[in-house]
């Protein structure tokens, strides 16, 4: 049952096994304790192939840094990534370029993320440069079709037009156009449309899902956001202080939460953003509770579910709670 | 009479482009310990009215026409000087952003406190401290925290303290720009309610600026919705709401997500935000309505009235 939901009767494209890492207090200038920061303590999951997976965390969850894992910018200091079979960290030479190829990234904000010296068409033909794929014709092609899969067209009408002259939507769009340019299997979308406003997003998100059809590329979507992920995703995870505590369907997640702190995170929304789910669940306690030890369950301090002392001693694995709903809590 | 009453107020901004009209005859009253909320897309003029309201517009802007009556005196005709006695004293704001603008060098009871000390001259450092223990007691901050630095506190508590220094002088009217939109949703909750929670029990006059409309939704009495700088509806939050006139307002509530959201339910609509370089007098949002017909472009828009307490610009929803 959990493999049925692991991986949605599909090929897996990606696969995370206990993944960790640990940042050190090496360079911390004022981190004098000395005490290590674990980003991301044990992770597994795994994304179909031309599937959207959600990663919904709060800042400082370890979202970011899994998309950082994934797209080899960091090694993790335990437990194996596998990008369609092969181990990512053992690539090297060929088997690594085209690893770069397969997976792209969008970045959170278009106003830092594009180059303000490069035109559009320059941004977008730069990774197709840097490959040395194609002529310049087919080139031309290449990004004339994910200009249009990004609905930036006539696309000639952008090609020689610079960041500064576009507005926050359409950099987004060139900067979907780029990773797209070089036909991925994986995008990693690190809160794509938080700097954007609300019709705007939608029409980012619109251009995505088409593109996830289209190109059956596999997107992995990190956000804040729980409505965005809902609307998005076939499957989510909760990450909190680095560990994930909740997987399962979009569906399920959102509308019957199993974790305490997924529950929170939904009960915390401004009621209008609930629409017509108006269930709440109060597993957040007012104070935090007090927890001499170190090992216990990461929202020990602040659930309301908590049995005292029984939670306090260790972090419950993410265990099946039925029908391939995964939750890393024995309460619930 | 109400506390604050803007009339017809125009704002513009010198650009290298050319005049950029940020704000277009927007009207609006705000009544005493009441909250209003004004929502729309970046660019649309919210923080712009908001620092219209302080006195603060940049060098290169300046307000056309129109009226910013406060306790019934019209704010524009004051002299700097006069500004800067209103400033803080009657009218706060929590700026954008402005828990990473607190001095890292400085403790942060100590900032707040220098905001007293600055505009009470009378009063004592010991008093002074003493008030900030009270406001910090208030918001929410342990006291023992007091002497901390800005890096010892976390995003929320850092949002807590600003809240605590816009009250520092107990205002008649805080304008919060994007209040919460730095931070988590748990934290978010928190701050929403707390802020609530004080305006009630102080009788706060409360402007929200945010483009999140489920914030305004949770906080406000009445709604503005502003696109292009006109304010396009603009009514109690549950004739905003509930039963939205203008071809924007619904647009802007049909693309929010909430997490009950089915696709089929969003309507995608095409288009970007519109250039407000020597704007056309018509409607703004006419390139994306689709009741769109060739007069709404040109034709000066009247306000339409549905209700005594709602109001939209549109010639379209009559």
């Amino acid at each position: 049952m959990t493999l049925k939901v692991m991986m949605k009767g599909n090929e897996q494209i990606l696969r995370l096994e206990q993944v960790e890492k640990i940042y050190g207090p090496r360079g911390a200038f004022f981190n004098k304790t000395g005490k290590d920061v674990i980003a991301l303590s044990r992770i597994s999951f795994s994304i179909g192939k031309g599937e959207i997976f959600g990663l919904i965390g709060e800042s400082g969850s370890g979202k970011t840094t899994t998309g950082r894992l994934i797209l080899k910018l960091e090694e993790p200091d335990a437990g194996k990534i596998f990008f369609k079979d092969k181990e990512v960290a053992t690539l090297s030479g060929n088997p690594l370029k085209t690893f770069r190829l397969r997976v792209q990234m969008i970045f959170q904000d278009p106003y830092q993320s594009l180059n303000p010296q490069f035109t559009v068409y320059e941004t977008v033909s730069e990774p197709l440069i840097i490959h040395r794929l194609k002529n310049k014709t087919g080139r031309d092609e290449q990004v004339y079709d994910a200009m249009q899969a990004v609905q930036l067209s006539p696309p000639e009408d952008f090609f020689s037009r610079y960041p500064h002259q576009l507005s926050g939507g359409q950099r987004q769009r060139v900067a979907v156009a780029r990773a797209l340019v070089l036909h991925p299997e994986l995008i990693i979308a690190d809160e794509p449309t938080s700097m954007l406003d609300a019709p705007i997003s939608i029409q980012i998100f619109d251009i995505l899902l088409k593109i996830q059809k289209t190109f059956n590329v596999a997107f992995l979507f990190i956000s804040h956001s729980l409505a965005a992920a809902r609307y998005l995703c076939q499957r989510i995870g909760v990450i909190y202080k680095g560990h994930l505590v909740e997987l399962g369907l979009g569906k399920e997640v959102i509308q019957s939460p199993r974790h305490p702190y997924t529950r929170a995170l939904l009960d915390a929304l401004p009621v209008f953003a609930h629409g017509k789910m108006v269930k709440r669940y109060e597993t957040l306690l007012k104070k935090e509770r007090e927890n001499t030890r170190a090992e216990g369950c990461i929202f020990y301090k602040r659930c309301s579910m908590a049995r005292v002392p029984d939670c306090s001693y260790e972090q419950p694995p993410l265990a099946d709670s039925g029908s391939g709903h995964l939750v890393a809590c024995p309460y619930t | 009479m109400p506390l604050l009453e803007v009339d017809q107020l125009s704002i513009g901004y010198d650009t290298s482009d050319g005049y950029l009209s940020a704000v277009s005859d927007v009207s609006f009253s705000l009544e005493k310990g009441k909250s209003l909320g004004f929502v729309g897309e970046s660019g649309c003029g919210k923080t712009t009215i908001g620092m219209a309201l302080m006195g603060l517009l940049p060098p290169n802007g300046s307000v056309r026409s129109g009226r910013i009556l406060f306790k019934e005196e019209n704010l524009l005709g004051k002299s700097d000087e006069a500004m800067r006695q209103i400033r803080w004293n009657e009218i706060a704001m929590i700026f954008q952003a402005a828990m990473n603008a607190l001095n890292p060098v400085h403790r942060v009871g100590d900032q707040i406190a220098e905001a007293i000390l600055a505009h009470r001259p009378g009063v004592s450092k010991d008093e002074a401290r003493h008030q900030v223990k009270a406001l910090f007691e208030m918001v929410g901050i342990p006291k023992n925290r007091m002497k901390d630095y800005p890096h010892q506190y976390s995003g929320g508590m850092k949002q807590r303290a600003i809240i605590a220094m816009a009250m520092a002088l107990r205002p008649k009217l805080i304008i919060a720009d994007e209040p919460t939109t730095a931070l988590d949703v748990i934290v978010q909750d928190q701050i929403l309610q707390e802020a609530k929670r004080l305006q009630e029990t102080l009788d706060i006059s409360m402007i929200y600026i945010s483009h999140d409309i489920s914030v305004v939704a949770e906080t406000c009495h009445d709604i503005g919705v502003l696109y292009g700088g006109q304010l396009v509806e603009y009514g109690s939050r549950e004739s905003v709401l509930e039963s939205p006139f203008h071809p924007y307002t619904k647009m802007l509530l049909s693309s929010f997500l909430t997490v009950s959201t089915k696709r089929a339910d969003v309507v995608i609509v095409p288009g970007d935000t519109p250039n407000l370089i020597n704007p056309l007098p018509g409607c703004r949002f006419c390139e994306r309505c689709s009741y769109y017909e060739a007069s709404c472009k040109l034709k000066a828009l009247q306000y339409v009235t549905i209700s005594p307490t709602h109001k939209v610009l549109c010639s379209r929803c009559g």
